[in-house]
C-alpha cells in the first residue's frame, strides 16, 4: 500500500517534469514555427501571383508594384546552386582529408595544435572572411584572370574555407567512432594503412561524413555577408567562373533596406525558395545519418 | 525539478521583461519625446545630416538628434510610419509611396551632383558625353576604345536596386531606361569608390562630395562636376536632396528643418560639398505647400535656431 502510494506521487512528479520539458521543447519549435509562418505568409501570395515565371524568368527588375516590375530569379537560384556546389566540391575533399589526418594519422602533439585551429576557423565572423576575400582574393583574381575579380571563383574559395570546420569536426568524430576492431581486423589481414582508411574507415564512417558535407552545404547556401562582398551581385547567368554572380541570400540582403510593396514580397518569396532548398538539404542530412554501413 | 522550476520561471520573467520593455520604449519613441529627433534614410544625405545635427546639438545642448542610414526608400517609409520624424531622400517620393502615405511632404535642402568616376590610371578618358554614359550603363558600349580609351573591357559598377543614387542615374542619364545586367553591384558609396580605385577598367557613380583622390571624376558633356557648375546647373547629373515629413513638421523637427535652411545650415551643407539653395540661380521650391507650412510656423522657432 505504501509502496503503491509512493509510486503514484512519483508518477505525478514524473509527469509534471515531463510537462515542463515538453513546454520547453514546444517553445523552441514555436520560434521556428513563427518564422516559417511569417516568411510564408509574406512570400507565398507573391509566388502564387507571379507563378512559375518567377522561378524560370531571367530578368530581375523589381518595382514597388507588381505590374511595373519584371520578376525572374532563375539566374539568382542558379547562382546560389553554382556557388554552393562549387564550394562543396572544393571544401569537401579538403575537409575529409583533413579529418582522416586528424582521426588516424596525426600524432597527438600535432592534433592538439590542429583541433583548436579548426575551431578558430569556425569562430571567425563571416564579414571578416568576406572583407579578407575582398582585399586579397578579389584583386588576385582580377590581376591573374582579368574581369571584375568579384566572381564565382572568389565565392568558391572563400566559402570552401568557411565550410571546412563543419566538415572537419563532424567527419573526425564519425571516424573516431568507428570501432577499433574494424581497423584492427583490416590491418591483421595484411591491409596497408591506406587500404584500411580507404576500404574500412571511410565506408564505416560514411553516414557521418555525408552528414558533414550536407551541413557544410547548408552553411554555404545560407552564407550572406561574405558572398555579398565578393560575388559582384550581378543578376545574370555567369558565363565563366571569373564572371560576377548573385545568390538568393546576398540579393535579399542587398535589396531589403529599400524594398517596399511588391518588391518586399518578392524578397520574401525568394526567402521561401531558399527555405525550401534548406529543408531539402536538412532532409537529406537526416536520411544520410540514418544510413548504416554493414560489412 | 528543483532545478528546472526556477529556470523556467526566470526565463519567463526575462521574456516578459524584455518584451514589456520593448513595447514601452517603442510607444515612448513614437509619441515623440521632446528632446530627441530622429532622421533616417539616404546614405547620400546621411553625412550632411550628421554634420547639421552636430552643429545643431552644439547650439541646443538639451537636444539629441539621431541620424541613421538605410536608404532613401527606408527613410521615406520611416517618415510615413513615424519611426523617424524626418526621412532623408536622394530621390523624389514615388507615386506608390505617396499612395501609401498621402501626407508626405518633401523639403529640398540642397543640390547634390552625381559624379561618374573612373580609376586614376585611366588617363586616356577624362570626359564622356551623357549619351556615352547612358550607352555604357545600358550595355551598348562595352569597350573603353569605343569612347577614346585603350582596348579594354569596361567594368561597369552599379549601386543596388532602390539606392537613391542609382535611381538618380536611371532618371537623369538613362531617362528611365534599364541598366544592363553586365556589371557588378556594390551596396554603398564607399564600396563603389574602393572598387573603382582598385580596378583600372572600372566605371562607377557616386555623389560628387564623396569624390577624392583615389578616383577620377569625369567631365560630362565637357563640364566638370565643380561647385560652380553644379550651382549654375550646367553639370547635368544632379538632383535635390530632400527631407521628407509626414504632414507639416512640428516642434523639434520643424526647428531642425529651419536650421538646415538657414544661412548657418546652408553653410554647413556647403562645407560638405553640397550646393546651397541660395547659390542656385532662379531656385523655386518644387513643394510650395511644404515651404508655406515652414514659413507659417517658422516665426515661433526662429529664436532658438538662429
Amino acid at each position: 500500500m505504501r509502496a503503491l502510494r509512493r509510486s503514484r506521487t512519483r508518477d505525478a512528479r514524473e509527469r509534471f517534469i515531463q510537462l515542463i520539458l515538453l513546454v520547453c521543447a514546444i517553445s523552441s519549435i514555436f520560434a521556428i514555427f513563427l518564422i516559417i509562418v511569417f516568411v510564408f505568409s509574406q512570400g507565398v501570395p507573391f509566388l502564387a501571383e507571379a507563378g512559375l515565371p518567377f522561378l524560370t524568368g531571367s530578368v530581375w527588375l523589381p518595382a514597388d508594384s507588381f505590374a511595373a516590375g519584371t520578376w525572374g530569379i532563375f539566374p539568382i537560384i542558379l547562382g546560389s546552386l553554382i556557388v554552393t556546389l562549387g564550394a562543396v566540391a572544393i571544401g569537401a575533399p579538403l575537409g575529409i582529408a583533413c579529418a582522416v589526418f586528424l582521426a588516424e594519422i596525426a600524432p597527438p602533439a600535432i592534433r592538439r595544435m590542429l583541433v583548436p585551429s579548426v575551431s578558430a576557423l569556425a569562430g571567425v565572423p563571416s564579414v571578416v572572411y568576406g572583407f579578407f576575400a575582398l582585399l586579397v582574393i578579389v584583386p588576385w583574381i582580377r590581376g591573374e584572370f582579368g574581369g571584375f575579380g568579384t566572381s564565382v571563383l572568389a565565392c568558391w574559395i572563400i566559402l570552401s574555407i568557411m565550410i571546412l570546420p563543419t566538415i572537419i569536426s563532424i567527419s573526425t568524430d564519425a571516424m573516431r567512432a568507428v570501432p577499433r576492431e574494424y581497423k584492427e581486423g583490416s590491418l591483421a589481414m595484411g591491409a596497408t594503412r591506406w587500404q584500411t582508411i580507404r576500404s574500412v574507415l571511410i565506408p564505416a564512417a560514411s553516414s557521418g561524413i555525408i552528414t558533414s558535407v550536407i551541413l557544410g552545404m547548408g552553411r554555404a547556401i545560407g552564407e550572406t555577408m561574405a558572398v555579398l562582398l565578393v560575388a559582384g551581385n550581378s543578376v545574370t547567368i555567369p558565363g565563366s567562373i571569373f564572371a560576377p554572380v548573385s545568390t538568393l541570400t546576398a540579393q535579399i540582403a542587398l535589396e531589403m533596406n529599400y524594398a517596399t510593396g511588391a518588391h518586399q514580397q518578392a524578397l520574401f518569396a525568394m526567402g521561401v525558395v531558399l527555405f525550401v532548398f534548406i529543408m531539402i538539404l536538412t532532409g537529406l542530412a537526416n536520411l544520410a545519418s540514418r544510413r548504416r554501413v554493414t560489412f | 525539478m528543483k532545478k528546472i522550476f526556477p529556470i523556467v520561471l526566470i526565463s519567463l520573467l526575462v521574456a516578459v521583461a524584455v518584451f514589456g520593455a520593448g513595447c514601452t520604449s517603442s510607444t515612448n519613441s513614437t509619441s515623440g519625446s521632446s528632446s530627441t529627433l530622429s532622421l533616417a534614410g539616404s546614405t547620400s544625405v546621411q553625412p550632411d545630416a550628421q554634420a547639421l545635427a552636430a552643429a545643431y546639438m552644439a547650439n541646443n545642448s538639451s537636444v539629441t538628434v539621431n541620424v541613421v542610414g538605410g536608404g532613401t526608400a527606408a527613410g521615406i517609409t520611416a517618415a510615413g510610419t513615424g519611426t523617424a520624424q524626418i526621412g532623408m531622400a536622394s530621390a523624389n517620393v514615388t507615386a506608390s509611396e505617396l499612395a501609401q502615405y498621402p501626407n508626405l511632404q518633401s523639403i529640398p535642402i540642397c543640390v547634390d551632383g552625381i559624379a561618374i568616376i573612373v580609376n586614376p590610371h585611366n588617363t586616356a578618358v577624362n570626359g564622356l558625353t551623357i549619351t556615352q554614359v547612358m550607352n555604357i550603363y545600358t550595355g551598348n558600349i562595352t569597350n573603353w576604345n569605343q569612347v577614346g580609351g585603350s582596348n579594354a573591357k569596361i567594368d561597369v559598377v552599379n549601386r543596388e536596386q532602390g539606392s537613391g543614387t542609382r535611381s538618380g542615374i536611371q532618371s537623369l542619364v538613362l531617362k528611365g531606361g534599364n541598366f544592363s545586367t553586365g556589371g557588378i553591384t556594390q551596396s554603398s558609396t564607399g564600396s563603389v569608390k574602393s572598387y573603382v580605385a582598385g580596378d583600372a577598367n572600372a566605371v562607377g557613380y557616386i555623389a560628387t562630395n564623396a569624390v577624392d583622390s583615389s578616383v577620377k571624376a569625369l567631365t560630362i558633356n565637357g563640364i566638370a562636376p565643380t561647385y560652380g557648375n553644379l550651382a549654375n546647373r550646367t553639370y547635368v547629373i544632379e538632383r535635390y536632396l530632400l527631407y521628407v515629413t509626414n504632414g507639416p513638421a512640428t516642434g523639434l523637427a520643424q526647428s531642425f528643418i529651419n536650421y538646415t535652411l538657414s544661412p548657418a545650415g546652408q553653410a554647413i551643407l556647403k562645407s560638405q560639398g553640397e550646393v546651397a539653395l541660395s547659390d542656385v540661380p532662379g531656385y523655386v521650391s518644387p513643394t510650395t505647400t511644404a515651404t508655406a507650412a515652414t514659413t507659417t510656423t517658422a516665426t515661433a522657432t526662429t529664436a532658438t535656431t538662429m
